[in-house]
């Protein structure tokens, strides 16, 4: 009885937190294909042209373009500074872990407004594009995602085991990592760079104080679209959103992938 | 065969600071089966990893085949190593796995081909030839370890702890397996275990450890019946362990052909207490207090009338000894052996 | 040796070059008074302005509201969630995922839509002769902006927790005579405390430093200190680097400090459990 109320109890809570958290995304679903929508409860009508003329926009592709550009750059970067060192941490000497600590709190005590705060003071003046600035920055900022999704990759496996295995039997310290470690981490590496990407596809912050607007990316686009456009902000609002949906199926997917192999060799083990 | 295949000489070892390993020397004969044994934390897996090539800060001389290797990195030392938890590459297929050594050395793909194919067939997995580490039991697993490190006829093979990972049934089955592999194909082998049971079935030599230590190097029939110091006859375990004080309590006045030192330590091993009375032999005058069954012998403790307890055991011929009636057994003082006065430093 | 150097080198680089040279040279500038030297000048400015106070006080209001609300909710939240199948759970998870990504200027934009002057809200009201309860743009409405994604984060950061507590120890404490409170006092409460308030500090520590929503809905009508250094920083005629980097120093500072402590919490009681 007692597993029976609780059951409808969480059921409930959960619906309630989901139609919460889903209502403004819907409204604004329906927004972008309302024909207009201003003071009524139920919008007068519906069409696609707004997506027609958004999607035409030359300002929407180059700002796209911008975006991803910018999520790709990133996502390259965070790689180059943690694969390495998660590797080291999981396979030489797990005490770097509680070095690396700081990182994971990094969003929380030094946010993006503080963080361009000192950029800013430290750069402004010096010769150094600040495109750069911001991809290194953005990178900084999304450590600690990359950091975790790495870290989770090396777990289930006793990869100290397997690449000192591959050193005797005669590899050298690199291809051991190439032939033995990075096949066997790929979904952890993927899961990673997609997070990865996400944060710096959907930067705001740092871009806009940084560069001004100098440097449109979708997000400024977005705020500008806003001021002026209800319509065709709803539209790219409902695009970023799909873009995120589509980002987390692809992550249910990689992952349920990844358990599916798990789960089969746990069953090896047992036998 | 010859005496020092493999020798370490004044090995020490720091890992994060700890000096783990102090001035250790210790030879390995060609063609044996050596164990190190030891309680865990005891130094056992530091040096096989020394030998093998895979400690940042080693001081001290490891040769094999007269050759110095302690400075040679771990790819260039033609030593095989299996590890307790397999190691087995998941990218790979069985004969990948097999064939990785083979192919880092760029040997022709034919002889790869027949090289592999034998060791799996030694190994009894030729049928898995293409599966997939995870489809396998955990004994498979570790015997594709095995034929992978054996396959490069190594001239050293270390095997970690290769059996605490396994069942009960398995791990008896693999280690006459991994006995059967070392004599055939003529390998020599270092072994580390925490396993006595497991020591004593298979070793030619047996290298116990502790606290970074050797304490005693031996056949096994040495190892057990003739510990060197307190901390071997106390590792052992189920010897009666006794000073020269406790012995005369109990009327006895020799150990071997010696007169007793009363400092020193003795050892009785439990089973060559006995009813069975032969010259010399001091009888010990008590009663059984408790039994336990332990298959094939019978573990008694028995209590003698001067207030000590001691282990006996006997074989199990279904009719055990009454419990809380007067009896005397009997031992035989040549057979009492002398471990020392304080813990081997 | 090398090789950890060689690791270590990108990642290294990367936070000298973008976290502590610029954040050193924040603070430094952040004690810079007007015709350089030494000066406190920024920090009596903070202390004294009555604008700035009311920045800080606004920003401290918001955040201690919504992460105090936000947490009760992401606890029920959390505790719900494990009471649900699988794969029911891991859809939430990533509804949650996306929520808290959501964040921000297309958050912001969404419920101007919904609660906004020519929203749904509005119409609704209207037509029913209601009284509006609250406006969108004003201090309760970015109140309820930032739960849009406190909540899912504090269930997020809840969750695992709550995954971790063994249904055998209930029924343990049942056999043992143990009535469900006395359990919940005696085993769980000690057990999801410390993480409880350590997550209350993440979320605080978020919604203090929240721009990109507060921004997007107020424009700067509503002065926060994350606002307010945007406007200190690009602001034209009044703009004022310096005491911007004041605000910035002080904000790190204290939320360091707050982080600091909330790990701490845990891990002492997480040592001794061990």
């Amino acid at each position: 009885m007692y597993h029976k109320t609780s059951t409808y109890w969480a059921r409930g809570i959960m619906t309630a937190l989901f139609l919460y958290l889903v209502t403004p995304i819907v409204v604004t679903l329906i927004y972008s294909f309302s024909t207009s929508w201003v003071k009524t409860i139920l919008p007068s009508g519906f069409t696609l042209k707004w997506y027609s003329q958004l999607i035409t926009n030359a300002d929407f592709t180059s700002s796209l373009l911008r975006s991803l550009g910018l999520g790709l750059l990133t996502t390259v970067i965070a790689q180059i500074c943690f694969l390495p060192v998660v590797f080291y941490a999981n396979v030489y000497d797990a005490r770097v872990k509680s070095h690396l600590r700081f990182v994971t709190v990094l969003p929380f005590t030094i946010p993006g407004i503080i963080l361009v705060t000192g950029l800013i003071q430290l750069y402004a003046d010096l010769p150094i594009p600040k495109l750069l600035i911001l991809v290194l920055a953005i990178s900084l900022l999304s450590l600690p995602l990359t950091y975790q999704a790495l870290d989770n990759a090396f777990i289930g496996q006793d990869f100290r085991a397997m690449f000192e295995q591959a050193l005797v039997l005669g590899d050298s310290p690199l291809k051991a990592f190439i032939k033995v470690i990075l096949p066997n981490i790929r979904a952890g590496i993927l899961i990673a760079m997609l997070l990865t990407f996400t944060s710096a596809f959907g930067e705001y912050v740092l871009t806009n104080i940084l560069l001004g607007g100098n440097f449109e990316t979708l997000k400024i686009y977005m705020y500008r679209l806003m001021q002026s456009n209800g319509q065709a902000s709803s539209v790219l609002t409902t695009i970023y959103f799909i873009f995120l949906a589509l980002v987390s199926l692809i992550l249910i997917v990689i992952m349920r992938h990844y358990a599916k192999h798990d789960q089969s060799s746990q069953k090896g083990t047992h036998n | 065969m010859q005496a020092d295949f493999l020798q370490i000489q004044h090995l020490d070892i720091t890992l994060s600071g700890n000096e783990v390993i102090k001035d250790m020397s210790f030879k390995v004969r060609r063609n044996t089966l050596t164990t190190f044994l030891g309680p865990s934390g005891s130094g056992k897996t530091t040096v096989l990893r020394a030998i093998a090539g895979l400690n940042q800060h080693v001081n001290g001389k490891i040769l094999l085949d007269n050759q110095e290797i302690q400075d040679q990195a771990a790819n260039q030392r033609n030593i095989g190593m299996v590890f307790q938890s397999y190691a087995l590459f998941p990218n790979m297929t069985i004969f990948d796995n097999v064939a990785y050594g083979l192919r880092v050395q760029k040997q022709a793909p034919t002889e790869i081909r027949e090289a592999v194919a034998a060791m799996l067939k030694t190994v009894g997995l030729t049928d898995k030839r293409d599966a997939y580490p995870d489809q396998l039991s955990g004994g498979q697993k570790q015997r594709v370890a095995i034929a992978r490190a054996m396959v490069l006829k190594p001239k050293l093979l270390l095997l970690d702890e290769p059996l605490s990972a396994l069942d009960a049934k398995i791990r008896v089955s693999l280690r006459e397996q991994i006995r059967e592999y070392q004599q055939k194909l003529g390998i020599t082998m270092l072994f580390v275990t925490h396993d006595q049971g497991e020591a004593m079935a298979i070793s030619d030599d047996i290298i116990v450890m502790n606290e970074g230590c050797v304490q005693q190097q031996g056949s096994p029939m040495a190892i057990y019946a003739q510990p060197d110091n307190v901390f071997m006859a106390e590792f052992i375990g189920n010897h009666n362990l006794l000073t020269g004080q406790q012995l005369q309590r109990l009327g006895i006045t020799t150990a071997g052909n010696h007169p007793l030192a009363v400092a020193e330590h003795y050892v009785i091993r439990p089973e060559l207490i006995s009813q069975i009375q032969v010259p010399h032999s001091v009888a010990l005058a008590g009663k059984i207090t408790s039994l336990t069954m332990l298959g094939d012998r019978v573990r008694y403790q028995f209590l003698t009338d001067s207030g000590m307890v001691l282990k006996v055991e006997e074989l199990n011929f279904m009719r055990p000894l009454s419990t809380n009636v007067p009896l005397t057994l009997f031992v035989n003082p040549l057979l009492i052996h002398q471990v020392g006065t304080t813990y081997a430093e | 040796m090398t090789t950890r150097l060689k690791v270590f080198f990108p990642l290294s680089l990367l936070v000298v070059l973008v976290l502590l040279l610029p954040i050193s040279v924040m603070i430094v500038a952040s004690f810079q008074g007007g015709d350089a030297g030494f000066s406190l000048d920024n920090y009596r400015q903070v202390f004294t302005n009555h604008y700035y106070s009311e920045a800080i006080r606004n920003s401290l209001g918001i955040a201690l509201i919504t992460s105090v609300f936000s947490l009760l909710i992401a606890i029920v939240g959390a505790w719900s969630l494990t009471h649900l199948s699988p794969s029911t759970k891991n859809m939430f998870i990533s509804l949650f995922n996306m929520s808290a990504s959501f964040a921000g200027v297309p958050l912001a934009f969404s419920l101007i839509i919904l609660f906004g002057n020519a929203g749904i809200w509005q119409a609704l009201t209207t037509a029913l002769h209601l009284p509006r309860f609250f406006e969108i743009y004003s201090l309760s409405g970015t109140t309820l902006a930032y739960t849009f994604f406190e909540v899912p984060l504090g269930i997020l950061f809840l969750f695992p927790v709550f995954e971790e507590l063994n249904p055998e120890w209930r029924e343990i404490s049942a056999v043992l005579g143990a009535s469900p409170f006395f359990f919940f006092k005696k085993v769980i409460l000690p057990i999801i405390f410390p993480n409880i308030i350590e997550v209350l500090i993440l979320l605080f520590a978020n919604a203090m430093g929240t721009y990109e929503t507060t921004f997007a809905l107020t424009g700067n009508s509503i002065v926060t200190i994350p606002t307010l250094i945007g406007t200190l920083i690009d602001g034209g005629l009044t703009a004022n680097i310096p005491l911007a980097c004041t605000f910035a120093t002080l904000f790190a500072l204290v939320m360091t400090a707050l982080v600091w402590l909330g790990n701490r919490v845990t891990r002492s009681k997480r040592e001794v459990a061990a």
